[in-house]
């Protein structure tokens, strides 16, 4: 979200859901095939705008172990719509939903250069500037770079 | 040319992360001679712990970014004030009189300070903006990230806090 342009919190709280919602539908459909468990539960958000409410969270778990939880971080965001965060039992990914473009350093320059479509978005942590829309394969791979797990 | 004072802190925290996963790997690996004689205990639940301190590491990275960011700015338009000592008339005047701005730039707010940039033309304006935005986040890490008051907003991820202000300073060094 832009700071300087405040939008009704209910608003901008069901915006963040539908999102989170389809991204964690999404998720479980691409998990389908595979070895892993998912699990849904919940998880309590407090923001200023927004106020405290409840989303969901998705818990991913082997036969031995928990690999990771996929946790909603809020709505109210700078220059995203929303992010969520893969926290795995060896790291965190930050997942950010963009829009426009995603943030813009200049009038010509994009912080993230492959940002094209409105949507979810793996931010790689480092300098690269690389951002990956999210699907089958960049979820496998956010996830085998939070918890090593290789698919 | 200065370097970019930003360098130092990106390169403490890319360390950090790094450490956290080794950390992580060793104690999931029960590695016993490299987790001899940490100070804290190794029990069932230092692996959510260090989740824990991965994101409060996160946080004071932020924090840490804007604090010497914002000793940069403050540098800047100090050393830009010292052209005074050559241009004030009576010349006698001119020393102190730079001497006193000198000391006052350190208390402008940072906001001021911050729309002051947004005159030089190579600095984009949304940029100052965004900037701005991670003001207000460094200020509810710094009182306590109450979630009922200060910040209404909160950072895309550490390194998109680098990269604003990292661009911002990157300008000022050319100018």
């Amino acid at each position: 979200m832009n700071y300087e342009e405040p939008q009704d919190g209910e608003q901008l709280k069901q915006r963040y859901l539908t999102k989170v919602n389809q991204l964690f539908g999404n998720i479980i459909l691409w998990l389908k095939d595979t070895d892993l468990q998912v699990e849904q539960q919940e998880t309590q958000i407090a923001e200023v705008l927004t106020g405290e409410y409840l989303a969901p969270t998705l818990s991913i778990s082997t036969n031995q172990e928990k690999l990771a939880e996929i946790v909603p971080i809020g709505a109210c965001i700078i220059e995203a719509e929303g992010r969520v965060d893969v926290e795995g039992w060896l790291g965190i990914e930050h997942i950010a939903y963009l829009v426009n473009g995603g943030p813009r350093l200049n009038a010509e320059r994009k912080m993230f250069p492959d940002v094209d479509t409105n949507g979810w978005y793996w931010l790689e942590n480092n300098l690269s500037g690389k951002a990956h829309p999210m699907n089958q394969g960049s979820f496998f791979n956010v996830l085998t770079q939070a918890t090593d797990y290789a698919f | 040319m200065r370097s970019n004072p930003l360098d130092p802190i990106w390169q403490a925290y890319q360390i950090s992360m790094g450490s956290f996963k080794i950390t992580h790997r060793a104690i999931k690996q029960q590695q016993v001679n490299l987790i001899n004689n940490l100070p804290w205990p190794i029990d069932s639940s230092t692996p959510q712990e260090i989740t824990q301190a991965q994101k409060e590491i996160e946080a004071l990275f932020v924090f840490s970014l804007w604090a010497t960011f914002e000793r940069f700015v403050i540098t800047y338009l100090q050393n830009k004030g010292a052209a005074l000592q050559q241009h004030v008339v009576p010349s006698d005047l001119a020393s102190p009189f730079y001497e006193h701005l000198k000391k006052e730039i350190e208390f402008w707010k940072t906001d001021d300070m911050l729309d002051l940039l947004k005159q030089i033309s190579s600095i984009d304006k949304n940029l100052i903006g965004q900037a701005k935005a991670i003001l207000r986040y460094r200020n509810w890490i710094a009182h306590g990230k109450d979630t009922h008051k200060a910040a209404f907003v909160n950072v895309m991820t550490p390194v998109y806090a680098h990269r604003v202000l990292d661009e911002i300073v990157n300008i000022l060094l050319l100018n």
